[in-house]
């Protein structure tokens, strides 16, 4: 690569690394192996910086090469697909779970956001594939569509597992603020 | 709730977003709800921002490039 062509790679695909390696973590699940592949991630592309054209989206771009770097190093990624997704009756959970919460008061606590213990918690407890769609869209904001491009999934597999990953997730946050509500009225 | 988070998504066409906008507006136990989930969504979002890669992959990555640069 002549110095042109590394100062674009330094311009237009380093300020991703944050974003690669949260990728990675969110497919494998430890720091040791999201390291390595973040690692790769920015090898590979370096080596076919001549394919990329400037201007497209680079993080996404480098998205698809660390799924393909963590499929090539761990095999297939984790497919744990919903089984028998019920949006009806899952959707009713999430609204009479949401009731509840306001009759005794601990969304207000949840509002405040007073959930930083929970966070981690609940993050490292969200299993894949779910993980790698919520990561896409809620922390990176893909579009489904760019999230279902770099996965390699149909568009109404990530609005699922997004829902079922959300679910998970605001059930272990909400289970801290209830009992962290419930403490603060008992105060 | 599906439609509500294509909503919070920003995943709808704009006359179904419009709808829902306007639904919102007028309907308080939606409207509270809505505002319950996209604040979970970013405390969510929040969380995972924090995580970010150590100085040593940084150096790594660098070193790695260097090493594919001397090899050309």
């Amino acid at each position: 690569m002549d110095a042109r062509s590394d100062e674009q790679f330094a311009r237009e695909a380093l300020p991703f690394i944050d974003d690669v390696y949260r990728f990675a973590l969110a497919l494998t699940g430890t720091r040791e192996d999201a390291e390595d592949a973040a690692q790769e991630t920015f090898l590979r592309a370096y080596r076919s910086w001549h394919t990329y054209e400037s201007g497209t989206e680079c993080r996404r771009w480098l998205f698809t090469i660390c799924r393909n770097v963590v499929r090539s190093r761990y095999g297939p990624i984790a497919q744990i697909e919903l089984d028998a997704f019920d949006a009806e009756s899952e959707t009713m959970a999430a609204v009479l779970q949401h009731a509840e919460l306001v009759r005794e008061g601990a969304d207000v606590v949840v509002d405040r956001a007073l959930l930083g213990a929970a966070i981690d918690q609940a993050i490292a407890g969200l299993q894949e594939p779910y993980r790698s769609a919520v990561v896409l869209v809620d922390v990176h904001d893909q579009s489904y569509e760019a999230a279902a491009e770099v996965l390699g999934v149909p568009v109404g597999t990530i609005r699922s597992r997004l829902f079922r990953g959300r679910r998970i997730l605001q059930g272990t946050l909400i289970n801290f603020a209830r009992d962290a509500g419930l403490r603060a009225l008992k105060a | 709730m599906l439609q509500l988070y294509d909503y919070l998504d920003g995943e709808l066409s704009e006359e179904k977003m419009q709808l829902i906008r306007q639904h919102l507006e007028s309907c308080a136990p939606c409207f509270k709800h809505a505002s319950f989930e996209q604040d979970l969504l970013a405390v969510l979002a929040a969380g995972w921002h924090s995580v970010a890669a150590s100085s040593e992959l940084r150096a790594r990555i660098k070193d790695s490039l260097s090493i594919a640069r001397h090899e050309r």
